[in-house]
């Protein structure tokens, strides 16, 4: 293995299984994007149904249409009517991947049993039809219409996230800047698992990790994502390559989550330290002996049912917990101070 | 990362650590003057809970004495699972009345809902390997032929600990594999010493710590030789190097990035899943070696503590 790497044996295995499969997929790479995408999911979906664990009983699914975005929500058992909520954007290089994959329907519905948030998980515009900014647009426009819907949708709009795997963690932490530079009201949590958050890659996990480990070709993705670079220039790249962006100040808590060997560990790595250096409330969690897609084998790779936990863990105390006042107590007047 | 802010300016209000004295007495005055100094800073001494405490006789060794800290305030009626916890301070120094641990025994308890047995075990260099672990290993004994008579359940055991107490909780789980293998249902590993030969010692980290690579290896290496007896070779009591890692309990290992024994607890993770343990490791970016013990200091130290919780939790279903 390059890089004295110690990969879990699981892990191994579920590369294997997934080159096996998709060996007998003679579309994947295929120069149809409509056809390439649908053996991806085919293939997600048959080594998902092996290698994540089932979720145990306690939500209810069902699909809200937000003007021109859909979103599966996932809304756990609960009696309270306003749940924390989390807006969760799904991996998959920004030209795959959907909010019904099994593995992110799996995945997410645990988690919204595990923690009692509630979940959007949005089905965001793909590339290279719908190119940057549109994956970004549709965020914007989700994070509006939930804020905007928190009563009938029974969010607390003092406890609402984002949060993103891979891609999608890139895109959620883009849209958290956007919002923050829009003056628009942002999320008050970042849970940001192996994000993508630049669109040129850095650090020396890039070049240990760039065959092998599961998650190649990034300089495609980057191409179909981003195109020629011609686009209207209307939104700042800057926003999907949330790294780079110059002021990371004034943005809420976040905890980023890397995996030992994934080439983009380093630049996730980065982006915590740098919100950290801007005074933002901000960690990261390395996964070790983890690969870029690896947290969710929860039925086969004990690294990835702690990763879950992790996560779980910073959701509930983090995003979940009783909200300090939005206030100060002592930025409020104090002839309009209640004393009980 | 560099280091988490919060960890430094901890720190500045603790002020300057003692002078590493040349006896192990005055070592241990010192460190525990200074404990009490971090604790009186921390100013947590965590929730009352009921607490009990033993000494009992180690056939061949000294006695050991423990601690049962309970969930509640007083000891429960039904039996709750228990977790035998070793503290760390490098073989020499450290004890279940060193306030930050007792601190901390207390929160662990509280918040999991699991029973906390502290094992005070006897200090190097006056008492060394083995010891140490058969005072640990008469400890599970004791806990699994008495459990209904304290309130424990034997059938729902944890065992764990951190930096030197880690290397200790993986070789009484090692030496209790060979021998009445009592069910142990977890293992957590903070910060653990794995490898005494230290040769799986991180020494990328010293740059990080502002401390040359050789001097780190040096110093850790005189603990260990403190530990060991005379007689003794460090691969003995080197879990990583045991002969055999297969049919280990779940172990879930958490390591800090400005840590040269983040090698240690990464390593045995690795090797621990080789040999088809249920085994994961999260490494916490800037923390320091043992900062995870002072609790509300920072959002990470926080974090360090839920994995550790939800890790006991495990132990209540």
């Amino acid at each position: 293995m390059p890089g004295g790497a110690h990969l879990d044996p699981e892990i191994t295995r579920w590369m294997t299984r997934a080159r096996e499969l998709g060996a007998t997929m003679p579309d994947l790479g295929s120069s149809d994007i409509l056809a390439w995408r649908r053996a991806e999911r085919e293939l997600s979906d048959a080594v998902a149904v092996e290698f994540v664990a089932e979720p145990t009983a306690g939500c209810r699914v069902d699909d809200v249409v937000a003007g021109s975005v859909r979103m599966r929500r996932y809304r756990p058992f609960s009696v309270d009517d306003r749940l924390p909520t989390q807006l969760f954007l799904h991996g998959g290089g920004f030209a795959f991947g959907s909010a019904d994959e099994v593995v992110n329907d799996r995945i997410i519905r645990q988690r919204a049993i595990d923690t009692g948030v509630q979940f959007f998980s949005l089905d965001y515009r793909l590339a290279p039809e719908h190119r940057f900014p549109a994956a970004l647009d549709d965020a914007v426009v989700a994070f509006g219409w939930l804020l905007d819907h928190a009563d009938e949708l029974g969010i607390d709009i003092d406890r609402v996230g984002v949060g993103g795997v891979s891609a999608g963690g890139g895109i959620a932490a883009g849209l958290t800047l956007r919002l923050r530079d829009l003056a628009l009201p942002g999320p008050r949590h970042q849970l940001l698992e192996v994000p993508a958050v630049t669109m040129t890659p850095s650090g020396s996990s890039l070049d240990l990790y760039a065959r092998g480990f599961g998650l190649e070709d990034l300089d495609l993705l980057r191409e179909l994502y981003l195109g020629d670079g011609a686009s209207d220039g209307a939104v700042s790249e800057l926003y999907a390559s949330p790294v780079d962006h110059p002021d990371l100040s004034g943005l809420p808590r976040t905890l980023v989550m890397t995996a030992q060997f994934d080439p983009l560990r380093d630049a996730g790595e980065l982006f915590a330290s740098r919100l950290a250096a801007a005074g933002t409330d901000a960690a990261a969690v390395r996964g070790i002996g983890q690969v870029h897609g690896s947290s969710a084998l929860t039925a086969r790779v004990a690294g990835a049912r702690r990763w879950q936990v992790v996560a779980a863990n910073e959701l509930r105390s983090r995003l979940a917990a009783v909200p300090s006042p939005q206030v100060p107590l002592d930025a409020v007047p104090l002839s309009a101070r209640v004393v009980s | 990362m560099p280091i988490d802010p919060a960890l430094v300016a901890f720190d500045r209000r603790v002020g300057k650590a003692p002078r590493m004295a040349r006896g192990a007495v005055e070592r241990r005055q010192n460190a525990l003057a200074f404990d009490q100094r971090i604790f009186e800073t921390l100013a947590f001494s965590g929730p009352l809970v009921a607490t009990a405490e033993h000494t009992i006789d180690v056939p061949g060794f000294v006695p050991v004495r423990f601690r049962i800290y309970y969930p509640g305030t007083a000891v429960p009626t039904a039996p709750v699972p228990a977790f035998l916890s070793f503290f760390g301070g490098g073989f020499q120094i450290g004890g279940i009345d060193y306030p930050t641990y007792d601190a901390s025994y207390r929160h662990r308890a509280a918040d999991s809902g699991v029973a906390i047995v502290a094992v005070d075990y006897a200090l190097a260099p006056e008492q060394r390997y083995p010891t140490q672990v058969e005072q640990g290993y008469a400890v599970l004994q004791w806990i699994v032929r008495n459990a209904a008579s304290v309130s424990l359940d034997g059938a729902r055991l944890g065992i764990g600990g951190l930096s030197s107490g880690g290397n200790i909780a993986a070789a009484v789980t090692l030496l209790n594999r060979d021998r009445a293998a009592h069910p142990l249902r977890i293992q957590v590993l903070e910060v653990p010493s794995t490898d005494l030969t230290m040769r799986s010692l991180d020494l990328s980290t010293a740059r990080a710590l502002k401390v040359p690579g050789f001097l780190l290896r040096y110093f850790l290496g005189t603990l260990a030789r403190d530990y060991l007896p005379r007689c003794s070779s460090a691969r003995e009591a080197s879990p990583l190097l045991a002969a055999s890692l297969a049919a280990l309990p779940p172990t879930r290992i958490l390591t800090a990035e400005l840590d040269p024994l983040r090698g240690d607890g990464e390593k045995f993770a690795a090797a621990l899943r080789a040999a088809g343990v249920d085994a994961s490791c999260v490494r916490y970016l800037g923390l320091t070696h043992g900062s995870s013990l002072n609790i509300p200091v920072s959002g990470s130290t926080r974090r360090w503590h839920a994995d550790v919780v939800a890790a006991l939790r495990s132990l209540r279903v």
